[in-house]
């Protein structure tokens, strides 16, 4: 049977808060995902290790680290097709850090939050569902497959020199919104992400297309929006 | 509480509109610049020939141009840079004064530099 | 609600982490802020030529091998930040963002390839006196 060498990225707040590498090795036989070596070092080598998981099929974006140098999602990675031994797993870089493997995301999701992530109507909410032609779905098939993993927010220098910048994955779901022909928030949304620690601190870096384990683009939402702003502004074209 | 913190920082689209069609003259200004004076005519300049240049209304035109359209352009990418470490609040409007004056001195410079060559 | 506390513990160490388009920006902001240096120069530079009489030719100066150097870094810093913003204007536009590596790699080729026409240029006239065109 063949073992896979995991190095593991350990940091315990209440014991000593030191950041130390640890590793384990893993008896695997055929498909075994990144996500399972952890269970199997969980319940077998070593009880106190922490990190985040759900689903364990890429929709719940709960379990993405930085694997031997990339952003992936823990429960999508097989070992197998890992080359570099040992498997260096690792928390998302710069952000702050609970335990082990785990980060905080609260300032994530609370930037996520603040951009108003649903449909808004201007005045009274219709009885009937509103419609929408297969055409402008299909404009949204990209943003809604954002699984908010917090990939792209790690990756971001922008994220990393300003603390109050909304990071890629909030302005894509602003996008996501923002490009949808049901939604009619116009100013209610606009003033979240229509300033310099929205999208104007996006300097295209595409560090986030790079990141994305999803293989979204949040560059091109984002310079979709900075252009719509000058659309709204020049020709009074909301969408 | 940095909620109140995210509310500030409002504008914006128009240092970035205005970065992009300043790019574009750029593009066409320093291609002009370039070609015309460092590859086509390469040689030593002087008082004299950079006057013969400026004979042309063209070439006022663009040397004009680009003088306005560069000058924006690099102050405004400053000011982006810097706006990355943390210029916020009161140290924020006084690196927007800064800039502005610091970008009209330089204009009024350059136009006065410009001028005997003009009057010439 | 945004957590008050401040960053501690951050996973620095993988965070060295660098995209291509990273470079890109890195090197658009350093050649960006060199350019502004240089303007400020530039444009004393005129002057001192301008208003400091045609008699006393400053541009004499500027023959000195190590200004021909210079002249070609400065080269290469405005063809590289033109290109790159090129290819930040055709983001702007929604073209090319998941080609971005692509774009970057055919920038740095195509400032080599515009810095060989300057510098055979620059070379030709050091040697022979005159431009080859």
């Amino acid at each position: 049977m063949p073992e896979a060498t995991f190095r593991i990225h350990r940091y315990d707040p209440e014991r000593d808060g030191d950041r130390r590498w640890q590793e384990f090795t893993v008896p695997y036989e055929n498909s075994l995902t990144v996500l399972e070596g952890l269970f199997y070092i969980q319940e077998n080598l070593d009880g106190s290790i922490s990190f985040r998981y759900c689903c364990r099929a890429a929709v719940c974006g709960s379990c993405a680290m930085y694997i031997n140098g990339r952003y992936r999602l823990a429960c999508q990675t097989n070992v197998k097709n890992l080359e570099d031994a040992p498997i260096t797993v690792e928390p998302l870089p710069r952000m702050p850090l609970v335990k082990d493997l785990v980060c905080d995301m609260t300032d994530f999701f609370a930037k996520y939050e603040y951009i108003k992530p649903y449909i808004m109507h201007e005045s009274q909410y219709p009885e009937k569902e509103t419609l929408q032609s297969p055409e402008d779905r299909h404009k949204l098939d990209n943003p809604v497959d954002c699984i908010l993993c917090g990939s792209c927010y790690s990756s971001c220098p922008s994220v990393w020199g300003e603390d109050n910048y909304l990071g890629p994955a909030a302005l894509l779901w602003a996008y996501r919104f923002e490009a949808d022909t049901r939604d009619e928030a116009r100013k209610a949304r606009l003033s979240s992400f229509d300033n310099e620690r929205g999208v104007y601190r996006c300097h295209t870096i595409t560090n986030c297309v790079e990141a994305c384990p999803k293989e979204l683009n949040p560059t091109e939402a984002i310079q979709w929006l900075k252009g719509a702003a000058v659309r709204r502004r020049i020709f009074g074209r909301w969408k | 509480m940095r909620q109140e913190v995210l509310r500030k920082g409002e504008g914006g689209v128009w240092p970035w509109f205005l970065q992009r069609i300043t790019a574009v003259l750029l593009l066409y200004g320093l291609t002009v610049h370039l070609v015309v004076l460092h590859v086509l005519n390469i040689g030593r300049l002087t008082f004299d020939n950079i006057g013969d240049r400026l004979g042309s209304g063209f070439f006022i035109f663009t040397d004009f141009l680009l003088l306005f359209a560069v000058v924006f352009h690099g102050l405004n990418g400053v000011r982006m840079v810097l706006l990355d470490y943390g210029f916020a609040g009161s140290k924020r409007t006084a690196l927007d004064a800064a800039l502005v004056v610091i970008g009209v001195a330089a204009i009024a410079y350059g136009i006065w530099a410009f001028w005997p060559w003009l009057t010439d | 609600m945004i957590a008050e506390k401040t960053r501690r513990h951050e996973n620095v160490g993988a965070g060295n982490w660098k995209g291509w388009g990273m470079w890109a920006w890195i090197l658009h902001r350093v050649s960006g802020l060199a350019l502004v240096l240089y303007l400020f120069m530039h444009i004393s530079v005129i002057a001192a030529s301008s208003r400091g009489g045609a008699d006393e030719n400053i541009f004499e100066t500027f023959e000195q091998s190590i200004f021909v150097v210079l002249d070609l870094l400065l080269t290469a810093a405005v063809v590289f930040h033109g290109l790159n913003g090129l290819r930040i204007l055709l983001f702007d536009l929604g073209i090319g963002t998941y080609r971005h590596k692509s774009l970057f790699y055919g920038v740095m080729a195509a400032t080599a390839v515009v810095l060989a026409v300057f510098a055979y240029a620059s070379f030709y006239y050091i040697s022979n006196g005159e431009g080859p065109w």
